[in-house]
């Protein structure tokens, strides 16, 4: 049996994994007693990363928008 | 990027609030990527998420020009601008049924169906998120859209690290649920 806070920890530790682009099983592979309860949610964790993460770069965007935000800006 | 803190950001807020040039590019800068990456988590349309950016930084402009900015977190408001912005653009959305190969869909990339899945799924993620408790919902917004850290999350949302961690192990846990029942 496993405490609650050792379980929050070890997710806490596999999402960092995840968002630094490992697999979800080379994550898991420390925590052998919570692999079961652990892997189910780095399924959804894995799914929210990949709808957040934009397939193209925004720098263009964000600097078009900057231009167009100081321009306005300077407009009043 | 770094998070602008009401209470230690004073005097920047200040100049923001005197309409400063410098200090309104600077805020620009400290959110506008964040704001764009938690637009386009919400929508997953590149387009809108630079128009719907561009519309938070004006509204600013316009919030700060009438004197009714915010009055205790500039963060809190500003993300509350972007989140009215969805949840308007989401409703029109529902109005005209658009999960079809539209125009914009079109001339946004050579894989259509690509983008239509992509758009089915940041649906099904959003209906999930709808279900979640209000702080549940900003933990994972906070983490997984605008990529802050647990001490950044805690400080916005007045909590320990610990707290957060343990919202976010209920958030992703209830997430499942809701998304297992579901499909």
């Amino acid at each position: 049996m496993w405490r609650p806070e050792e379980a929050e920890d070890a997710l806490d530790q596999c999402l960092a994994r995840l968002q630094r682009g490992e697999p979800a099983e080379a994550c898991l592979v420390a925590y052998p007693h919570l692999a079961a309860e652990l892997a189910p949610l780095l399924a959804v964790a894995r799914r929210l990363l990949l709808a957040a993460a934009c397939p193209h770069d925004p720098a263009p965007a964000l600097a078009r928008i900057r231009a167009r935000f100081l321009q306005r800006i300077g407009e009043d | 990027m770094r998070v602008v803190r009401t209470g230690e950001d004073a005097p920047l807020l200040r100049r923001v609030q005197d309409y400063d040039p410098v200090a309104l590019a600077h805020i620009y800068d400290c959110y506008a990527g964040r704001i764009y990456s938690y637009i386009y988590f919400h929508l997953s349309d590149a387009g809108l998420a630079e128009e719907l950016t561009g519309t938070v930084f004006v509204k600013m402009l316009e919030a700060i020009r009438a004197d009714k900015a915010w009055t205790r977190s500039f963060s809190g408001w500003l993300y509350r601008i972007a989140h009215n912005l969805v949840v308007d653009h989401v409703r029109r959305d529902r109005q005209r049924e658009r999960y079809g190969l539209d125009e914009r869909l079109a001339a946004e990339g050579a894989d259509p169906a690509g983008i239509v899945a992509r758009r089915l799924e940041h649906e099904r993620l959003r209906r999930a998120l709808a279900q979640l408790t209000q702080e549940q919902a900003q933990v994972i917004v906070a983490k997984f859209a605008e990529g802050l850290s647990n001490a950044e999350i805690a400080q916005r949302m007045g909590k320990t690290e610990g707290a957060i961690k343990s919202l976010q192990f209920r958030a992703v846990a209830s997430l499942r649920r809701i998304l297992e029942a579901e499909e």
